[in-house]
């Protein structure tokens, strides 16, 4: 089969150029395709969509240039549907003005951003319907004046401290409003009645000693809460509702002997009330929780055979440590483990967490299958402790792994499966002429887009 | 989505542009844009001529738009509340069978879906497969990025440093 190479993007018709360019994360990567060919030099102009983040630039100045650069040459004619603009620490009222100006006059629909002051223009505007505001990297951005989005929709806070009760009843248009990782200070009582909420979701919500939350609206079809246990936390839901969904961590080891009691004096009244008022109800726990269901549950969830750890649920990678620990030492001894998830989601990788599990998994128990997904892991499975090749374990899926070493399998003696997916070979000082996929008794190997790493 | 004009069981004859016949419910066919106004207008008589979509690139826009209306078809049969949960798994799965259709395809059949579904104006695939070749460029080098598309430089080097100097904010 003879396969004809034709410039395919390039004969594109200019619109569908122009869309793919618009969905590309990050804007200066479509400023880039100026220099693929006369054709091209002007193609990024025209995006609809413009996604400045500070972080890929070097200095603050170059950031800023940048984005000047770009408001000047683009189309001006071409309006703007989505802007991420993240500025970190370093705010420039001047640049931001002047941003968020120019989109607004461009009939901005969906904003991402950090800013910590908002022009009025974008209070007032008519066209804007999606807000995502906050910085998703952990920190805290503080709002003490309320937020008078006259006609937004959808408005989504993430680390933004709240110190105000009442931040939200102006915004009458508003249909969708999602709190993640909030933190709520100078105020016990926090107030959200929005004439038109249709769905709200709260998650990890923070606060100092104590916080209710008082839940109404007219509209309002919709309410999520994701939260650790705390009693010092009252939730009180009024009006009628169609759907509720709870969702709860249970802090495992605490050392209060009288939680069990106090947490079902909790929920029991906090079922009850929400069932009052909502058609459908669904609570939820982790698998551990029902150890205070009563004296008989104790004990149970010791006896699992599968393990699922998943580091997105936690708010920091502290409190996912502690919490692994603590399963993997309460658990009961000898009880084969035959299936085990570890993720550490979007928390920083924990060398020292994962080899106790690992450990744990593989040599204390007779863990058969093994799923790591973390992009480091490489690095350490060049310098693999011993335990992994006397280990029992027969597949291994391997995703977005760096492999360091030519001699992959030389640790596992009883694999019989072996998946790579998008793995990488190859790096530091060591390049890769070869790789080797040996194994006396392996049965199945899938390799799909390997790659050589090349720096 | 049907319009008082579309009935259900009515069929639409569409013809590629290397002469296959491609027969379509109305109600799935009301997804592109251009056949909804045709059946609007009341032209739908007899064969359809869709000169810009051969009949490799017809099948596979036909099978998306057919996967995207039974969706809405058996979602609307369900009770209120099953209809709920079930909306979200429907979602989650579509979202699946979207990303499963579009990976399945390779660069040529990628660019005929772009100019058929833009010919024929359905936006939703129009989204998904210039998503997924945003996600081809995401990432690379200018250099890799020529090289992917074969697209040929006709800049001389001095006229490529001018243009890099004129953008230099991009290439730091």
């Amino acid at each position: 089969m003879v396969i004809i190479h034709s410039d395919r993007l390039s004969n594109l018709p200019d619109s569908i150029i122009h869309e793919v360019l618009s969905r590309l994360d990050n804007t200066k990567e479509a400023v880039k395709t100026c220099i693929l060919s006369k054709n091209w030099t002007h193609h990024w102009t025209y995006v609809h969509s413009l996604s400045f983040h500070y972080k890929s630039f070097k200095t603050g100045m170059a950031f800023e240039e940048f984005v000047l650069h770009v408001l000047q040459h683009r189309q001006h004619s071409i309006n703007i549907r989505k802007l991420r603009f993240f500025l970190g620490a370093k705010q420039n009222q001047c640049l931001i003005n002047g941003v968020l100006d120019h989109a607004m006059l461009r009939q901005l629909k969906e904003l991402e951003t950090d800013v910590y002051s908002f022009p009025s223009s974008l209070l007032e505007s008519r066209t804007l319907q999606t807000v995502n505001y906050g910085d998703s990297s952990g920190g805290f951005i503080v709002r003490s004046n309320s937020m008078n989005f006259a006609w937004l929709k959808n408005l989504q806070l993430t680390g933004v401290h709240l110190d105000c009760n009442d931040l939200f009843s102006s915004c009458s248009n508003l249909e969708n409003l999602r709190l993640t990782d909030c933190r709520v200070s100078n105020t016990e009582i926090l107030n959200i009645n929005s004439p038109r909420l249709v769905q709200l979701i709260i998650t990890d919500i923070r606060y100092d000693n104590g916080l209710i939350i008082i839940i109404s609206g007219p509209k309002l079809k919709r309410f999520e809460f994701k939260w650790m246990y705390n009693p010092s936390l009252v939730l009180e839901i009024r009006g009628k509702l169609n759907e509720v969904k709870l969702e709860m961590r249970y802090p495992l080891f605490s050392r209060d002997t009288n939680n069990g009691k106090e947490f079902q004096d909790f929920i029991i009244p906090l079922a009850k009330s929400v069932q009052e008022h909502a058609k459908f109800f669904n609570l939820t726990f982790n698998f551990y929780v029902t150890c205070v269901l009563s004296k008989q549950w104790r004990y149970h969830w010791t006896n699992v055979h599968a393990l699922n750890f998943d580091g997105s649920g936690f708010r920091n990678q502290s409190a996912f440590a502690y919490f692994v620990t603590n399963v993997l030492h309460h658990r009961k001894p000898r009880l084969n483990l035959v299936k085990l998830r570890f993720y550490y989601g979007n928390k920083v990788s924990d060398l020292a967490l994962m080899i106790r599990v690992l450990y744990y998994a593989i040599y204390l128990t007779g863990s058969k299958t093994w799923n790591p997904i973390w992009g480091f892991l490489s690095g350490w499975l060049n310098r693999c402790p011993s335990f992994i090749s006397c280990s029992s374990i027969t597949t291994v899926t391997l995703c977005g792994v760096r492999i360091f070493s030519c001699g992959l399998l030389k640790w596992f003696f009883k694999i019989k499966n072996l998946t790579l997916i998008e793995c990488w070979v190859g790096g530091w000082s060591w390049r890769a002429d070869t790789i080797e996929v040996s194994s006396p008794i392996l049965v199945n190997l899938v390799i799909s887009d390997l790659a050589m790493y090349s720096s | 989505m049907s319009t008082p004009s579309v009935s259900v069981n009515r069929v639409l004859k569409l013809k590629s542009s290397d002469g296959e016949i491609f027969e379509v419910k109305q109600t799935v066919a009301v997804q592109s844009g251009v056949l909804k106004q045709m059946m609007e207008d009341g032209c739908t008589e007899g064969e359809i001529p869709l000169n810009n979509v051969d009949s490799p690139t017809l099948a596979k826009i036909i099978e998306w738009c057919n996967k995207h209306h039974d969706n809405d078809v058996e979602g609307r049969v369900l009770s209120e509340e099953r209809e709920k949960e079930k909306e979200k798994e429907k979602a989650a799965d579509m979202k699946k069978w979207e990303s499963e259709f579009i990976d399945a395809l390779n660069r040529d059949e990628i660019y005929f879906l772009l100019t058929g579904s833009n010919y024929m104006d359905i936006k939703e695939l129009l989204d998904c497969a210039a998503q997924k070749v945003a996600d081809m460029v995401k990432g690379k080098t200018p250099e890799a990025i020529r090289e992917m598309f074969n697209i040929q430089s006709d800049f001389t080097e001095e006229e490529e440093e001018a243009i890099r100097k004129e953008n230099q904010w991009a290439f730091d």
